[in-house]
């Protein structure tokens, strides 16, 4: 039996496609069984009722926007530095060789252990979330883009050398090409971290943003609404690194090869 | 290339230091004027004394065995779950085609954004610490270990087919070969998500002794010696643990090429 395309990749697909329905499901039969207290495990629908209220006044679109601001900020602070002091390090390696170490020793310490003394030096307010965000940014992309920098090919430098590039038209014409689908994969872990740290430094304290709003349930014992706070904080994360993950396979279509 | 080693041949590359030698001469010459109404004092010899004091008496050490105690406890919790889900779902076809998306989806939860959600369930205590750990450590290991099963290439399979080897034989000498490096690059990153998470939970959940205390409580009392004692311990610590999972990497994995 010859089966159509489109049914033969349907089929294929139709599991995946059901297993968001599957969670739904096995979450609200248990929640069926009462096995649960009511207000400790709340039925699907219920949470998206509350999904959709808060839709609807605003709040939640309120506090998407400013954690979305925050992220913003301090990730094009922390990756624009990263992406600088990559470059920077990949070009003259002696900068390398000053701070390296440094970047080495101020990298083994997680983000969430400076968020104390940021507090103490900033208080509590948006500067020192945003520059946690920024200094988890930092890192990965200056990380991927010294390795971008570092691996361009040798023959391609010889290359360049023979045609007398100016540092201009290196940097432009070889050096950024080819580092680009290694600084993207940098990019990507940076933006997925600042998503997941600007929840942390909201749940420090703030008057605003995703984080807040599910500690402001917690406290009011509004189980629902930090149920919502889950599920959109996993949605938008998974849309971002959906997002770059797409550039990032645009742009590697013209990975260079390493000889 | 390197024009260092050609100029001093004999002397060891210590340019790196500069730039800590610098923060450390700086620390020490303004750390005094930096005391005042933000710092208790914040100069080197008080930041030195204090933080002697805090060793002496103990305290340091009954935070940092707390927190050690719960990475291990979250870890080995979240971990083995971790490796057997991801076992069972890269086996399976149906289990891969199910759940597979799923796991996927669900990783992109920001570990903290469950804190709220484990504090209403667990109540702010020692279990809902626990959990964040675990649950931490459970999606690398569960992610790594899946992708690297499931990639297991037909070949390998036909070939142990072929011979008919018994199934603990051709976990032992098929699986369990090819999986083993990213099951690794798993539990590397599975620690130190676990190890992050343990401050984290013990920064936000209520207070117990664990190295997160030390630094909140650093913060109240603005004292700079409790924050970097508890940020060089909390930075010494995930470092140690990521060279110990390194040493063991390059032991399990010792026949491949690229290792030796």
């Amino acid at each position: 039996m010859q089966l159509s395309p489109a049914f033969g990749w349907l089929l294929k697909r139709l599991p995946s496609l059901l297993s968001p329905f599957i969670l739904i499901g096995v979450w609200e039969l248990v929640a069926q069984t009462h096995l649960f207290a009511a207000n400790i495990l709340i039925p699907p629908q219920q949470v998206f009722r509350t999904f959709l209220d808060l839709l609807a006044d605003g709040e939640l679109i309120d506090n998407i926007e400013a954690s979305g601001a925050r992220v913003l900020s301090g990730f094009a602070i922390g990756a624009g530095a990263g992406l600088i002091a990559g470059m920077a390090m990949g070009l003259y390696p002696a900068l390398e060789r000053y701070f390296g170490l440094l970047f080495t020793v101020i990298r083994q310490v997680p983000f969430i252990a400076w968020a104390p003394l940021l507090i103490v030096a900033f208080g509590i307010g948006e500067t020192f979330k945003i520059i946690i965000i920024a200094n988890a940014a930092f890192f990965p992309v200056a990380l991927s883009t010294l390795d971008g920098v570092r691996n361009v090919p040798r023959h391609l430098k010889d290359v360049a050398a023979l045609f007398r590039f100016d540092r201009l038209a290196l940097m432009r014409s070889l050096v950024l090409p080819a580092a680009l689908p290694s600084i993207l994969t940098g990019v990507r872990l940076a933006l997925s971290r600042s998503w997941m740290i600007v929840v942390a430094a909201e749940l420090f304290a703030a008057s605003s943003g995703i984080g807040h709003m599910m500690d402001w349930g917690r406290q009011m014992f509004q189980i629902d609404v930090v149920m919502v706070g889950v599920v959109v904080t996993g949605v938008v994360g998974f849309i971002l690194d959906q997002m770059l993950r797409q550039v990032e396979a645009h742009f590697s279509s013209w990975k260079l090869p390493s000889r | 290339m390197n024009k260092h080693k050609a100029r001093f041949p004999h002397l060891p590359d210590l340019r790196g230091t500069v730039p800590l030698a610098l923060i450390f001469f700086v620390w020490a010459l303004k750390g005094h004027e930096a005391s005042g109404p933000l710092f208790q004092d914040a100069s080197i010899g008080a930041v030195f004394d204090t933080g002697l004091d805090l060793v002496k008496s103990g305290a340091l050490w009954e935070n940092y065995r707390a927190s050690l105690l719960r990475v291990v406890l979250g870890f080995a919790i979240g971990g083995s779950i971790g490796t057997a889900i991801g076992l069972l779902l890269g086996v399976s076809f149906w289990m891969d085609r199910l759940f597979g998306p799923l796991l996927t989806a669900l990783r992109q939860i920001p570990i903290f954004g469950l804190v709220p959600l484990l504090g209403l369930w667990f109540g702010m205590g020692e279990s809902a610490k626990l959990a964040l750990v675990a649950l931490a450590a459970f999606f690398p290991m569960a992610l790594n270990t899946y992708e690297s099963v499931r990639n297991l290439p037909t070949a390998y399979r036909e070939v142990a087919a072929l011979y008919r080897f018994k199934l603990l034989y051709r976990l032992r000498f098929v699986l369990v070969p090819y999986a083993l490096p990213g099951v690794l690059t798993g539990l590397k990153l599975a620690l130190s998500f676990a190890w992050i998470s343990v401050i984290g939970a013990e920064l936000f959940l209520s207070a117990a002794p664990g190295l997160g205390n030390l630094l909140e409580a650093g913060r109240e009392q603005f004292r700079i010696d409790m924050i970097v004692l508890g940020i060089l311990l909390v930075g010494g610590t995930g470092w140690a643990m990521n060279a110990a999972v390194t040493a063991l990497e390059r032991h399990l994995l010792r026949w491949r090429p690229a290792f030796s």
